[in-house]
């Protein structure tokens, strides 16, 4: 619990231990390919929720979900979902859904068949009726008669993801599934996904983008060549990076004096005016958050915005990818 | 430089109906400014026929259109050779060189070869492929080869770039590489860039105005700044204790309520931010945040009734 | 062990593709030639059987299981689209058994039934020979399909390994080296055809029960083998 910078320390952990025993559990997994090392030494617990799986373009994060749907075999250390491991064992998609990058899909299909089709492959009792609820899920039931060759990417993307949750799986693994879509697309792919880590199932997704992470994601995983780089919650890593100073970007009634003021503090490395405001540099952000109300009072300061500048995920996970 | 600039793209009433009876612009007005622009709609809201018919590559059905002064339906030729499209889809040769491919779009565009090698050296100079420009383009990384496809529209000296996705599969790091270009190119170039992509996060921090077209019509169109407005609403965040934090700030009469990890205050006025101050130092609060709440550009694509009129107000 | 979704899928995969329109091209080309030899040669000639054997049994249908064959399962795995098939919890054996049933079925359709076809032009109405070089192709269909599902389920570039198959093994080593009858499917084939109709223009190497005995044995060990290779089905690395 006390890992900081990744080159110091591989994983920093600051997820509480899950009340609930962990769905998917990575330990000690490495997988190579040939000579090269995709996925090295990763071990990781996953519970209820939404988790973002997150890195750098070919850190290992395809991999990792590969692995997760019994499509790559560990190399060494073990995979699980609910305690079974899914290479050669295709029962497990009784209780995992698997929503691929690629676009590739049955593109000669309508959405409706190939919803259809996917019900029936999980044998279903009544397949009709959960193919509906799932393209009602996705908002595709309008576009369900045209085949899918003849939707955008989007449109695509929506119909894996109700083929993937056809069965109202305990686990569903998504590997960029907001590719494609545009904006209101995605907004209801988030509240659809959030909703469903609301009610008790394991979501795990990688993206690309942070803005997308950071609104959706409960937990992230951060994978830097194939290496877990850090796993939490993205605001508790970026506090146990203590050897960074916290940035936040100050606007007061009179930011000279304040910064005079800060400057006494020894829990402030630096400031600086600039034409947004005043930029702090604290070195101990627990000191210097709780002084700072204090501070301006009693120096007669209004103070008008206090933003944490650089404990966005954005610059969490540039500190952890080394930019 | 007080002259009243032409705007870079005019539509008037354009009409786009495909054969077949599918519409996909109805009767749009655009008018794009000069700096850099976000091109923003839904799935088959009728983006790429826009594109296509700024390019003079299709004919609409009905309406003007005039890009950089030109129209776009006589001038095809012409507004192409001063456009710089960079398109969504992966299109490079794989086994020609960086600086090739890029100097013979260069001698395709109608440059006399010396300028097309000098242009397309400065290009890959200008998207930060000085030092592979003789490799492989089927050896680049998807960063670099989004930045082939942008250094391709640079050539020829574009009065305007036309951007289809252009971080389209980019990760983090190459995202904000592409972002800055893009920046750049738009403030220091001063050449006039039209970005369509559907990442508003993007749009937001990059572009200096927004338009939106939706159902073929145009949703919105107007400045970053306008759209991204304050809120008469303080977002405040603490480490702990914000359940006393809110009792107390209710007890000073003040609206609050919760969302997320922060909570939110009615701003009245300016004693309201005395107040918070004064509330967190009484109750020894560590405070992480304290910003006030603005208009997303999101917001435009949020569950809408129908009938909104498309000139959405403040 | 079949699953109907899973055929109903690789039908609708099968002919929704311009590709099937490739599947008929050798048939065609069968009845083509047997026209035309017909009209040249009058009915007396030995061309009947050198015609079904050895063009019929011995090249439409391979290179028909081969089209189809490669394309049940191969074309799926070369797009990954297979993935939304294997990430049901439906058994691989199921999957292998359903991919080979329709391609089974298909190239009975667009192989075995244009030798009948064809015989019945040869000879101007329905004798043995054309019976048994049908019995003969429909044994070939159901093994070269497993055999071309197994390749694809194998191997990452099926249609060259399939090739391969039938133009070295087939045409050039098994008519080379005797023992090479045993492993040659085509072989199997002729040993049926000739059962059935004792002529021996037809150049079979094998009886009937070596023939069938085998046949049975390879569609046991290439399903199974084809299971096998399946389950282990791994995402290439991007």
């Amino acid at each position: 619990m006390t890992a900081v910078e990744p080159s110091a320390v591989p994983a920093a952990r600051t997820a509480p231990e899950p009340a609930t025993p962990a769905v998917v559990s990575f330990d000690h997994v490495t997988h190579w390919y040939g000579n090269v090392v995709a996925v090295n030494d990763i071990s990781l617990e996953l519970g209820p929720g939404v988790t973002g799986l997150l890195g750098p373009n070919g850190a290992g994060k395809s991999t990792i979900l590969h692995l997760l749907s019994g499509f790559l075999s560990p190399s060494r250390g073990s995979v699980t979902i609910g305690g079974v491991a899914p290479w050669r064992h295709p029962a497990i998609f009784d209780t995992v859904g698997l929503v691929p990058e690629r676009d590739s899909v049955y593109a000669f299909l309508t959405a409706r068949e190939f919803v259809l089709a996917s019900a029936k492959l999980h044998k279903l009792p009544d397949p009709k009726a959960a193919a509906e609820r799932a393209l009602q899920l996705v908002e595709m039931i309008d576009a369900a008669d045209r085949p899918i060759q003849t939707y955008s990417k989007g449109m695509r993307q929506r119909a894996k993801v109700a083929a993937a949750l056809v069965h109202d799986p305990k686990v569903l693994l998504l590997d960029e599934p907001f590719n494609g879509m545009d904006p209101r697309q995605r907004m209801h792919m988030m509240d659809l996904l959030r909703d469903l880590g609301q009610r008790g199932r394991t979501i795990l997704f990688s993206s690309h983008i942070l803005e997308e992470v950071e609104r959706l994601a409960d937990t992230v995983q951060v994978v830097v060549a194939g290496r877990l780089a850090a796993s939490g919650d993205y605001r508790t890593i970026r506090r146990l990076m203590t050897t960074r100073p916290h940035v936040f970007l100050l606007r007061s009634t009179d930011d000279r004096e304040l910064a005079r003021v800060l400057m006494a503090s020894p829990a402030v490395q630096g400031v600086a005016l600039t034409k947004d405001g005043l930029e702090v540099r604290a070195s101990d952000h627990g000191t210097f958050t709780r002084k700072l109300a204090r501070s301006c009072r009693d120096a007669g300061i209004g103070l008008r915005e206090v933003i944490p500048s650089d404990e966005s995920l954005e610059s969490v996970f540039a500190y952890l990818v080394g930019a | 430089m007080s002259v009243i600039e032409q705007p870079i793209i005019e539509a008037k009433s354009l009409t786009m109906r495909y054969p077949g009876g599918v519409t996909a612009l109805s009767d749009l007005e655009l008018s794009v400014q000069p700096g850099i622009t976000g091109l923003v709609g839904a799935n088959g809201a009728g983006k790429s026929t826009l594109i296509k018919i700024l390019l003079g590559l299709i004919t609409p059905s009905s309406g003007q259109v005039r890009v950089l002064g030109l129209d776009a339906q006589e001038q095809g030729p012409e507004i192409r050779a001063r456009v710089g499209y960079m398109p969504e889809h992966d299109c490079l040769p794989a086994d020609v060189s960086a600086t090739e491919f890029v100097t013979h779009l260069g001698r395709m565009s109608g440059l006399p070869p010396t300028a097309a090698k000098e242009q397309a050296a400065e290009a890959l100079r200008h998207v930060g492929l000085h030092e592979e420009r003789y490799r492989q383009i089927g050896t680049f990384s998807t960063g670099m080869k989004q930045r082939v496809k942008l250094a391709q529209a640079l050539v020829g000296n574009p009065g305007l770039l036309l951007l289809d996705e252009p971080t389209n599969g980019l990760d983090p790091s190459g995202r904000d590489a592409m972002l800055a270009l893009i920046r750049r190119i738009g403030s220091e170039f001063g050449i006039a860039v039209v970005v369509a992509s559907h990442l508003l996060s993007e749009i937001e921090r990059i572009c200096d105005h927004l338009v939106a077209i939706d159902g073929g019509k145009l949703l919105r169109a107007a400045s970053l700044d306008s759209m991204t407005q304050a809120l008469p609403w303080l977002a405040i965040e603490v480490d702990e204790g914000s359940e006393p934090l809110r009792a107390r700030l209710e007890g000073a009469g003040l609206t609050v309520s919760l969302q997320g990890r922060a909570l939110l205050v009615r701003l009245d006025g300016d004693p309201v931010f005395d107040t918070v101050r004064d509330t967190i130092a009484d109750l020894d609060l560590p405070l992480t945040r304290l910003e006030h709440r603005r208009h997303h550009v999101e917001e435009l694509f949020e569950r809408r009734e129908l009938d909104e009129p498309t000139e959405a107000k403040l | 062990m079949y699953n109907t979704t899973v055929a109903w899928i690789t039908f609708r995969a099968l002919f929704g593709r311009r590709r099937a329109l490739l599947f008929a091209l050798p048939a065609l080309i069968l009845i083509v030639l047997t026209l035309g030899l017909k009209s040249a040669s009058g009915t007396v000639a030995d061309w009947p059987a050198i015609v079904l054997g050895q063009v019929g049994a011995g090249a439409v249908v391979p290179l028909t299981a081969l089209l189809i064959g490669t394309s049940v399962l191969g074309s799926e795995i070369d797009d990954n689209s297979v993935l939304h098939l294997l990430a049901t919890p439906v058994p691989r054996r199921a999957v292998v058994m359903a991919k080979t049933s329709v391609a089974t079925a298909v190239t009975f359709l667009f192989a075995a039934v244009p030798v009948l076809i064809a015989g019945v032009i040869a000879q101007g109405g329905l004798h043995s020979l054309a019976v048994g070089c049908f019995l003969g192709s429909a044994l070939g269909a159901v093994v070269y399909s497993c055999l071309f599902v197994m390749i694809s389920a194998a191997v990452r570039h099926p249609v060259i390994y399939a090739l391969a198959y039938v133009a070295l093994w087939e045409e050039l080593i098994s008519n080379l080296v005797s023992g090479a009858k045993y492993l040659s499917i085509e072989q199997w084939s002729l040993g049926v055809a000739h059962a059935v109709s004792k002529n021996t223009n037809l150049n079979a190497h094998l009886t009937i029960t070596p023939s069938l005995v085998l046949a049975v044995i390879a569609v046991v060990v290439l399903l199974t083998y084809a299971t096998r290779r399946l389950s282990a089905f791994t995402v290439r690395a991007d």
